[in-house]
């Protein structure tokens, strides 16, 4: 904890070491965070680095409210969600433009370019057609599900992170797990028509 | 029937559990690196030949025929008022109520 108080300290100082120290420490779980929400190495490194550089614009403001960590996963968590959602708006418009026959759009899946590196090869395509279904939860069953089932994190640290109660991330994730069964029922009853 | 359902509870666990032996990423020694480059890199400007245009000229079809509904809007409203005062005979002086009560 003191550590930690060094470190924010040095870096509101502006200290270039300081900086690498904490990407040194953080890189490996940032980079984790940003791949379990956006299954695509590079896509999730340029999150990752998107995090870093805001950590490094704006540790100024950082009050020690909440840990370091803690607030650099929200900060993963963030840019994650807005680049999903970024990505989700970019589908919608390219589906507007398939229907007027705009030349050179597409309609594509939000996971056209889905490869987690840590799936094993003979999960990839389950796991893409999970993470379709993934895309349809509501924000907070999803960073719970994601925290937990992808990340690995334990109930604590997952409500530490979202700022709630242990018992609310448990609820979060059961009813996840039920929504994604659901959905999922439902995509393979179609299939098997 | 029964079949096909234990078929699809079975599809549907063996999806949920594709990410059970996930291995965690370890990273890249040259992450940092390429994060002090693009530190380096001046602030990004929006480059004008990433604009749309196709979408551009929608956007200004829209703007254009929302201000030419609106003018002949007014012109309507303006022109309906002319044909009710005409049709009651309703002049300026008629209805100058309290300069001849003065």
């Amino acid at each position: 904890m003191e550590n930690e108080k060094q470190l924010v300290n040095a870096l509101q100082n502006g200290s270039e070491e300081a900086f690498k120290t904490l990407v040194a420490i953080y890189q490996e779980n940032i980079l984790n965070t940003c791949l379990g929400f956006v299954p695509n190495l590079q896509d999730a490194e340029d999150l990752a680095q998107e995090v870093f550089l805001t950590v490094y614009r704006s540790i100024g403001s950082f009050r020690g409210e909440a840990a370091l960590s803690t607030w650099i996963y929200r900060l993963a968590i963030t840019a994650s969600l807005e680049a999903i959602r970024y990505r989700k708006r970019k589908k919608r418009i390219a589906f507007f433009q398939s229907l007027t026959n705009i030349e050179g759009s597409e309609a594509s899946d939000v996971h056209s370019n889905f490869g987690h590196p840590g799936i094993l090869l003979e999960n990839q395509e389950r796991a893409r057609v999970l993470y379709q279904h993934i895309d349809k939860l509501p924000d907070n069953q999803r960073i719970a599900f994601t925290l937990h089932k992808v990340d690995g994190l334990s109930h604590k640290e997952i409500c530490e992170i979202m700022d709630t109660s242990i018992s609310a991330v448990e609820s979060l994730l059961f009813r996840a797990n039920r929504n994604l069964k659901k959905s999922l029922k439902i995509y393979y009853e179609k299939q098997m028509i | 029937m029964d079949a096909k359902r234990k078929k699809i509870e079975q599809e549907v666990e063996r999806t949920m559990r594709s990410l059970d032996q996930l291995q965690r990423y370890k990273g890249d020694p040259a992450f940092f690196r390429r994060l002090q480059e693009r530190m380096e890199e001046p602030a990004p400007s929006i480059p004008l030949h990433r604009i749309d245009w196709r979408m551009a000229a929608a956007v200004a079809l829209l703007v254009i025929n929302l201000s030419v509904m609106a003018l002949s809007l007014r012109q309507n409203t303006s022109s309906l008022s002319e044909s009710v005062a005409e049709a009651y005979s309703l002049t300026a002086g008629s209805t100058d109520y309290y300069s001849n009560s003065n």
